[in-house]
């Protein structure tokens, strides 16, 4: 397909245009949700964990309050392992700096407790890097001691949660889009029917008058097929009113061609009647006019006898029509008379229809009139080839004869010159020429490239 | 009571023996044990043997979790006298015989019988007390109720029982061959290495894994236990040939840990210079304590071990009765003594002429004429049990986590009364805190007993030490034991042995 500039743009259906305008969508709706709940549920469980945490302390301090004004390390150390063990998290007493128990290792107890270092400071507890830090203090009244237990639950576990619903959001959001996006696909394309079926109603607009159309049930739709219908409705009388007008325009034309064409006979005519009557005429020479008075006459009166049919233009045949039919008619009705047997009539056509406003009747006498003369002068064949190029449509009907005269060729077309053919069932050059020029078309002789004799019948096409 | 010294004795090679560098984990001990009879051990080099050799009902974990060991659980009473173990099926001696509840009742019998050094852990058992100078075992609180079910009847709750019963006294030994003449010069136990020989000429005694242990065989192709001086120790450490010298007081400043693993910890111990009430002039409260004042124990500390913490008080930190801080020095003892007092150290210290030194400087200086005798292990011990040093220097450990245990030293019927010291208040206090189940009563009694103590000043509480354990950097699963390292599980040590290789050959 080409733009308006000239270039060549890649056209796309309309379901990869869909695709591709809902992609990014689809990712960024996928991304977006899969972060905001993974948030969500981090921060939700970060808060519940924090919860449970400080909820652990707090209950337990009284008790490790206890204990360590005791200094019961052992029963510490067993409570503090098992808190730390369901927790799946380091637990450490420090003492007034030291470490009292840890479950984190031994060889921290009764060293200088080093606190991890930590960046922020969240729903009531701290966060290093890799871990969540939760301190109570352990305090008893009138103690000197401070006393503070630590809860270091590891980050680790709650990124690899959020990690996963995070993969696990954008995944379902990712399917869920893709099903959407199908699903919207299929009902793009089955909503899409009804403008098939407008697009054939378009197509059909200018050669099936006949044509069948279904009411289409989406309003709007419906509402446009009824326009194409009234549209063709107008078209078609439009092409009637045209075709009449064109008939008439024709008729004039051959007219005024018949009057143009018997101008030169019946003034020599004249000429001849005036030498037979003139008293200074020699005999001889009236001799020579009565031979030749006849002669013109006779020639008149065949140019009258085909102007006459070509006046028969009827304004209802002149309708747009597929001329491959006409074509094909014309060899039809030419192979049937078989004048020519031993000689080959060979045809090519499109494979698409060429649809042109003609008289297909008048038409198919001026190429079977062609053709009968391409095969009287060929010596074994005759082509046939049709052809259209940006609306020109061209009728080639080439034989291997030796061909006219070129200085004679508009003698032959004005139907002055004299014709060989003992059983003609055209009317001669000149007969063709007038039907043609009748569609407004011509007729061109000339000499193909391979010597071949070429008679052309230019049309205009749709 | 169990004395741990810090006593290496100086003695041979350590290249005896063949190829040290297979999977084969020697470790250091300052002296093979002096004997494998659980029920008379009362020294640590016996007592690491022990626990290798033998298991028990019980167990402790490295931060001093009471575990089950032969027993897959335990239950108490809801009055806290009766104590039911059960056993795991299927558990074997070395020997290949079944271990069963009848030779649990056996051992426990045995703890409690006249022959037993340790008897006073477990007197709180009913009818464990002696009569006519004689145990009716008959009548021991100590049943079998089926195979694997033993029950124990205890006079009154003692909560510390379960903690005695994961010691390394408590040991399960066969009943059909235990009593057997020389059973322990070949013992069979249940633990998780087996005893192979005993060498003196090499001084090495050879374990090898058992094979059957219900927790699973031990990763080490042997293990053994390698008497040397604390200097011959480190340079087998230094040449590969051992792996292990966690039975050496070391400081975290050794160069040693230059070449290896420093696992370090905290131990449930207290050295002291232990004053006999019985020889003059430690008879007289007074010259005990103007004598305990006298010693300037933090600045023995800070030279000679500097990663101890002070002691100000004779129970170590972490357990109830711990003093974090002095007493407020409120009198002025002036007293000394003009006739010479010996104190003796173990000569198997690394230091114990340097020692010898300072201690003598700094007391002499003070009006004291004191004699700083170091001698040999033995020589040391026999004196502490019979009670003839006026004053000696030995590291109280524990074989159990909690105070009752240091404080029963001061018993006056107790035969491990190194002080002599015979006081009624102090054997009521210890009475009570015995049985009494509520703990925080009990750290009040504690409490109450150790202000005693001061007062009868029948120590001189040097520092509590912390150890420096030396273990081979190719060694794998080594963990320290806070209560002592009589305890560190040895089961689920292993070493690379390619990793040895390398070091020897580096």
């Amino acid at each position: 397909m080409l733009t308006e500039n000239g270039k060549k743009m890649k056209a796309t259906s309309i379901f990869d245009y869909f695709s591709k305008e809902i992609s990014p969508m689809r990712w960024i709706t996928s991304i977006t949700l899969s972060l905001f709940v993974s948030i969500f549920f981090a921060v939700q469980a970060l808060n519940k964990k924090v919860e449970i945490n400080q909820g652990i302390l707090g209950a337990l301090s009284p008790y490790l309050v206890t204990l360590v004004d005791i200094n019961d390390r052992p029963e510490i150390l067993r409570v503090i392992r098992s808190v730390g063990g369901s927790e799946s998290a380091d637990v450490i007493l420090v003492k007034d700096g030291t470490v009292m128990a840890s479950t984190r290792s031994t060889s921290e107890l009764d060293m200088p407790f080093v606190a991890p270092e930590t960046l922020l400071s969240l729903l009531g507890s701290e966060f290093s890097g890799s871990e969540i830090l939760t301190v109570e203090a352990l305090t008893k009244k009138n103690s000197t001691s401070m006393a503070k237990i630590y809860l270091i639950s590891p980050l680790g576990p709650f990124l690899e949660r959020a990690l996963f619903l995070m993969v696990l959001t954008f995944s379902l959001c990712m399917a869920m889009s893709w099903i959407a996006s199908w699903n919207l696909k299929r009902i793009l394309k089955k909503s899409l029917t009804p403008l098939n079926q407008l697009h054939q109603e378009i197509q059909n607009l200018d050669f099936t008058q006949d044509a069948q159309t279904t009411p289409i049930h989406i309003h709007e739709m419906e509402e446009i097929r009824q326009a194409i219908m009234k549209t063709r409705h107008d078209l078609q009388e439009s092409n009637e009113k045209f075709a009449e007008q064109k008939a008439k325009e024709l008729n004039s034309q051959s007219y005024k061609q018949l009057i143009h064409d018997l101008h030169n006979p019946v003034a020599a005519l004249r000429q001849f009647v005036r030498i037979q009557f003139s008293p200074d005429s020699d005999d001889q020479t009236k001799e020579e006019a009565l031979t030749v008075i006849p002669q013109i006459a006779e020639e008149i009166l065949r140019q009258v006898t085909s102007a006459k049919r070509n006046l028969e233009f009827d304004s209802t045949s002149f309708v747009k029509k597929d001329l491959r039919e006409s074509l094909k008619e014309s060899l039809t009705q030419v192979n049937a008379i078989r004048h020519y047997p031993s000689k080959n009539l060979t045809f090519k056509m499109p494979d698409k229809p060429v649809i042109v406003h003609h008289d297909s009747a008048n038409l198919k006498r001026a190429i079977i009139n062609l053709l009968e003369n391409g095969l009287e002068a060929s010596s074994e064949s005759v082509r046939v080839t049709l052809q259209e190029n940006d609306g020109r449509v061209s009728i080639n009907i080439l034989d291997d004869g030796p061909g006219i005269a070129a200085n004679m060729v508009t003698t032959y077309f004005q139907g002055r010159g004299l014709s060989t053919k003992s059983n003609r069932q055209a009317y001669g050059l000149s007969s063709s020429n007038h039907i043609v020029t009748g569609h407004g078309g011509k007729i061109i002789y000339s000499r193909s490239h391979d010597g071949w004799s070429k008679m052309e019948i230019r049309l205009e096409g749709r | 009571m169990k004395i741990k010294s810090n006593l290496p004795l100086i003695i041979l090679s350590l290249c005896a023996g063949g190829s040290a560098y297979s999977a084969t984990y020697t470790k250091s001990v300052y002296s093979l044990p002096l004997t494998l009879d659980p029920i008379k051990m009362n020294d640590t080099s016996s007592l690491v043997a022990g626990n290798l050799i033998f298991d028990g009902l019980l167990k402790f974990s490295p931060s001093l979790e009471v575990q089950e060991a032969l027993a897959e659980s335990w239950q108490t009473s809801s009055d806290g006298k009766v104590l039911t173990f059960k056993l795991r099926p299927n558990l074997k001696f070395h020997d290949g015989s079944p271990l069963t509840s009848e030779d649990v009742v056996y051992s426990l019998k045995r703890a409690v019988s006249k022959e037993s050094m340790v008897r006073k852990y477990y007197d709180c058992i009913e009818g464990s007390d002696e009569r006519n100078g004689s145990v009716d075992l008959t009548k021991v609180g100590v049943t079998a109720k089926d195979l694997l079910t033993i029950e124990v009847r205890l006079k009154s709750p003692f909560p510390a029982f379960a903690s005695v019963l994961a010691g390394a006294t408590a040991k399960i030994l066969p009943r059909k061959s235990a009593s057997q003449k020389n059973f322990f010069i070949n013992p069979i136990g249940s633990g998780a290495f087996q005893f192979i020989a005993k060498d003196p000429a090499t001084k090495t005694m050879k374990l090898k894994p058992f094979a059957q242990y219900y927790r699973g065989k031990s990763k080490l192709e042997s293990l053994i236990l390698k008497e040397s001086s604390e200097v011959d120790a480190l340079a087998s450490a230094r040449s590969g040939q051992v792996q292990d010298l966690a039975n050496w007081p070391l400081s975290k400043t050794n160069g040693i840990f230059k070449i290896g693993k420093n696992i370090s910890a905290p131990i449930a111990a207290t050295w002291i210079i232990g004053l006999n009430t019985k020889k003059a002039p430690f008879d007289s409260q007074d010259m005990r304590q103007a004598f305990k004042a006298s010693f300037d124990t933090e600045a023995l500390r800070a030279k000679y071990y500097p990663d101890a913490a002070p002691a100000f008080g004779y129970i170590p930190p972490g357990l109830p009765g711990f003093k974090k801080s002095p007493s407020p020095n409120t009198e002025e003892f002036q007293k000394s003594f003009s006739k010479k007092i010996t104190i003796a150290i173990p000569n198997a210290l690394a230091n114990h002429l340097d020692l010898k030194k300072t201690m003598e400087a700094d007391l002499n200086s003070k009006g004291w004429k004191v004699e700083v005798k170091a001698m040999a292990w033995d020589d040391l011990m026999k004196g502490y049990v019979s009670k003839t040093h006026q004053a000696f220097l030995v590291s109280m450990n524990m074989d159990y986590p909690d105070a009752d245990f240091l404080m029963r030293n001061f018993e006056s019927h107790n035969p491990d009364n190194f002080s002599g010291i015979s006081n009624k208040e102090l054997d009521l206090l210890i009475s009570k805190f015995r049985s009494e189940p509520d703990k925080l009563k009990r750290a009040a009694l504690y409490k109450e007993a150790i202000i005693l103590l001061d007062k009868l000043a029948l120590t001189v509480n040097l520092f509590h030490p912390r150890a420096n354990y030396w273990v081979s950097s190719c060694v794998q699963g080594f963990e320290a034991n806070i209560l002592s390292d009589v305890y560190i599980d040895y089961s689920v040590v292993s070493v690379d042995e390619q990793c040895l290789q390398k070091m020897v050959r580096k």
